[in-house]
């Protein structure tokens, strides 16, 4: 059975606590009431289980007391269906039970009472200090840290994955800032997505096998900026290409290759790579035509691999001269996707020619 | 005075006529109890909670909030209280109302009038140690 209608309701420091009392005892009643009225609880008293399910809705109570041999529903079902229903099972239920009433231990486990006192009460007293213990927050914590402790793993663990998947997109403005959690989150789908990314290209032996018959044509050029715009690309460039990382070392220093033709020489070039003067600059990429340097060489397609992170580190050297540091990355993740794009179109319309 | 007056059975009295009330106390420190006095059923049942268990308690009938007859049932759900023997003081002599008050728990019916000698032969029979009479 369902507790209809029942709604979580915290208790507020304000609120005077709600104390359900469900016995066929008159006196019992009396008793409770009288002595809980004095506790600052306010008692509400039902003599049989039809009444107090009702008494239960209607009041929510923060704590019940229900004798077991409640006339028609029993204190065990009553415990039980307030035990089952997650809006109501954080009540703490305490069966009271008749000196010459049965009463049955594993019963009262199986519905998971939180207690159980017997009747006549020793002293009144100790009803009250149970009462009391049960409706307050840090003793409960004691009592019920196992199950609180799985159940709060269990809200935690989406919060982690929710929280995960939010920095993983609003890091890359202020990475300074983001939990260490959700970087590592972040550079972990950066290595799955490089590694995807890097065996579907090694497949190919070709260029041309690699871009097929549809060739990169604008459609598939702007899919694969915005499935790069996640930093993938940075990462499946430099695992392809087995070059340094592309960190800001590697703009400023970038590696030079004696055999890798024009675009080397136009490295070698000490105005281009040291000097900051923007006419150098400016000679530097004029000087390096990726398109009609190697396409006379024979050994055009095994250098399409080669000059291509060198002309990024160029044009990453060009972008960190004249932007700050903290853009760096949002540039490269932009520009270099696109220039290696560009080089393999060049690249591939080279292999056709030849 | 002191020293007797911690070795004196305490004796609650709750009734909500002053000179009964009074009437009683000066019989109870006469004969060497500690009266403690209540003016009605509530206050008497506070009390009853909240200190140590007298050796006998001696109730009117007729109070406000909580009559003597209720006080002694609800005396009955705690077993620290249910074993102090309860007197029912009354001027309604009805039969009726004696085999109530007994069945409640109580273990006397005192009728009103009563002189101090009835009171404190009452008392002997049911507080061990007591000095009444003495």
């Amino acid at each position: 059975m369902n507790i209809a209608g029942f709604q979580n309701n915290e208790i507020t420091q304000a609120a005077r606590p709600r104390l359900l009392l469900a016995d066929d005892s008159v006196t019992i009643r009396k008793v409770v009431e009288l002595t809980f009225a004095d506790e600052g609880i306010d008692v509400t008293s039902a003599p049989d289980g039809a009444a107090a399910m009702t008494k239960f809705v209607e009041v929510q109570p923060d704590i019940v007391l229900v004798d077991v041999g409640l006339p028609g529903t029993s204190g065990y079902q009553i415990c039980q269906m307030i035990k089952q229903d997650d809006a109501t099972k954080h009540i703490p239920v305490i069966l009271l039970v008749g000196s010459f009433e049965p009463f049955d231990q594993d019963e009262a486990e199986r519905v998971r009472a939180d207690g159980f006192l017997t009747k006549p009460f020793q002293s009144i007293r100790e009803l009250v200090a149970r009462v009391s213990e049960l409706l307050t927050p840090e003793e409960r914590g004691e009592s019920e840290s196992v199950i609180d402790l799985e159940e709060t793993q269990r809200h935690i663990e989406p919060g982690v994955a929710s929280l995960g998947g939010e920095s993983a997109f609003e890091s890359l403005p202020n990475e300074s800032t983001s939990p260490a959690i959700t970087e590592n989150a972040d550079i972990e789908n950066l290595y799955q997505n490089s590694f995807a990314d890097t065996a579907e290209i090694e497949e190919f032996d070709t260029v041309e096998d690699l871009l097929g018959d549809a060739g990169l044509d604008d459609e598939l050029i702007e899919a694969s900026y915005q499935r790069d715009s996640d930093n993938a690309g940075i990462e499946e460039i430099g695992a392809s290409s087995e070059t340094p990382p592309l960190t800001k070392d590697f703009f400023w220093t970038p590696s030079v290759d004696d055999s890798s033709g024009d675009a080397v020489r136009v490295l070698e070039n000490p105005s281009g790579v040291e000097s900051s003067d923007q006419s150098a600059d400016g000679d530097i990429l004029e000087g390096f035509q990726p398109g009609k340097g190697p396409a006379d060489d024979p050994q055009a397609t095994v250098a399409l691999a080669e000059p291509t992170p060198e002309y990024i580190a160029l044009v990453a050297q060009r972008v960190v001269e004249r932007l700050s540091d903290r853009v760096i990355r949002e540039i490269a993740r932009d520009a270099v996707p696109r220039i290696a794009e560009k080089l393999i179109r060049e690249a591939l319309s080279d292999e056709k020619k030849a | 005075m002191t020293e007797a007056k911690k070795s004196a059975p305490r004796i609650l009295v709750a009734d909500d006529d002053p000179q009964i009330l009074s009437f009683v106390k000066g019989i109870l420190e006469s004969a060497g109890y500690e009266p403690v006095t209540a003016r009605d059923g509530k206050e008497a049942y506070k009390l009853l909670q909240s200190e140590d268990p007298f050796a006998v308690a001696i109730f009117d009938i007729i109070m406000p909030h909580i009559e003597g007859r209720d006080l002694v049932r609800y005396m009955q759900t705690e077993r620290r209280l249910m074993k102090i023997p309860v007197i029912i003081m009354t001027g309604d002599l009805s039969s009726r109302l004696s085999s109530d008050s007994f069945s409640s728990g109580a273990v006397a019916f005192l009728p009103k009038p009563f002189t101090d000698s009835q009171l404190k032969t009452m008392l002997r029979m049911f507080v061990k140690g007591g000095t009444a009479g003495k």
